[in-house]
């Protein structure tokens, strides 16, 4: 009985000089960090392998649906950067009816945090190119 | 049992269809600096080609007896990119076919042997149209003889 007693003051000053300041700072650290971490989810529902096909009148082309998604508003802008032809520029990146900026000073905003639609691509040339790729780079900044 | 089994079939076919069907995803940490994605994507133009004739081809060609060449008319053969482009020519009528045998075609300046392939680099081609022939014209006896002018294009 005396022991459990000992036993028992123990686990009282370590739950409240210890342990539990353990236990408070753990969960301060966790909840703060999930606040803090923001996350870009990014799905796409088309074959980025397969050639896509310029429509030659609109000098545009639908890739494909796009959902871009996270836990917190979000700002970004994509950077395209044509690899194998001279001559070919891409005029603009749509998602939806959403023009996605290409200038890095200023981002489109997204706030209300999911941004999903078909991904259609603009491009300007006045000779047809020869095929050619292209890179996306889409660049995802904290709000 | 079986409808079981075909229910684990259906189930089966159904997960490897969403799998196949083409897609991705990206997960990632927004860091302050900024996270970056990047896709590369592969395009291409449609090749078409267009020809435009300013003869009539109803009209009787004649053929000079001199070169055995015949002058039919303006043509003008262009593409979006480059491409290659053969031409055939051949003699209808079975009879005629040992007199008249039909050797090259002239577009302005450019020569295509028939049943040769030409290159054309600059995406049109455009000219006078004009087919030789190799004529018997001691056993020729038709006055007239319907001629069929063949092109094939190909991408370049």
């Amino acid at each position: 009985m005396k022991k459990l007693k000992i036993l028992l003051k123990i686990h009282n000053h370590v739950s409240i000089f210890g342990f539990g300041r353990i236990l408070v700072f753990l969960f301060a650290l966790i909840f703060s960090s999930l606040a803090l971490s923001q996350t870009i989810n990014i799905e796409w529902y088309y074959d980025e392998g397969t050639t896509f096909i310029i429509d030659e009148i609109y000098q545009r082309v639908s890739i494909g649906t796009i959902y871009i998604y996270s836990n917190v508003k979000f700002k970004f802008y994509v950077i395209p950067k044509v690899l194998d032809v001279q001559g070919v520029t891409v005029t603009g990146v749509r998602i939806k009816n959403q023009f996605i900026s290409m200038n890095p000073s200023s981002p489109t905003i997204v706030t209300n945090k999911w941004i999903y639609g078909t991904m259609v691509i603009y491009f300007s040339y006045i000779e047809p190119p020869e095929d050619f790729k292209v890179e996306f780079t889409f660049v995802f900044l904290p709000l | 049992m079986e409808q079981k089994l075909f229910k684990v079939f259906v189930l089966i076919t159904t997960l490897i269809a969403l799998k196949s069907f083409a897609s991705g995803t990206f997960y990632a940490l927004i860091e302050p600096g900024g996270t970056t994605w990047s896709q590369i994507l592969t395009f291409t133009v449609k090749q078409t080609v267009k020809v435009e004739w300013q003869y009539d081809e109803t009209q009787p060609i004649a053929v000079d007896r001199g070169d055995s060449e015949s002058v039919v008319g303006f043509i003008r053969i262009y593409s979006n990119k480059q491409f290659k482009i053969s031409a055939n020519v051949y003699v209808a009528e079975t009879s005629i076919q040992p007199l008249v045998v039909p050797k090259q075609v002239k577009i302005g300046s450019e020569t295509i042997g028939v049943g040769e392939v030409l290159v054309v680099t600059p995406k049109n081609l455009q000219g006078n149209l004009s087919v030789v022939f190799e004529i018997d014209w001691e056993n020729l006896q038709a006055e007239e003889f319907p001629v069929v002018l063949e092109f094939t294009f190909y991408p370049f």
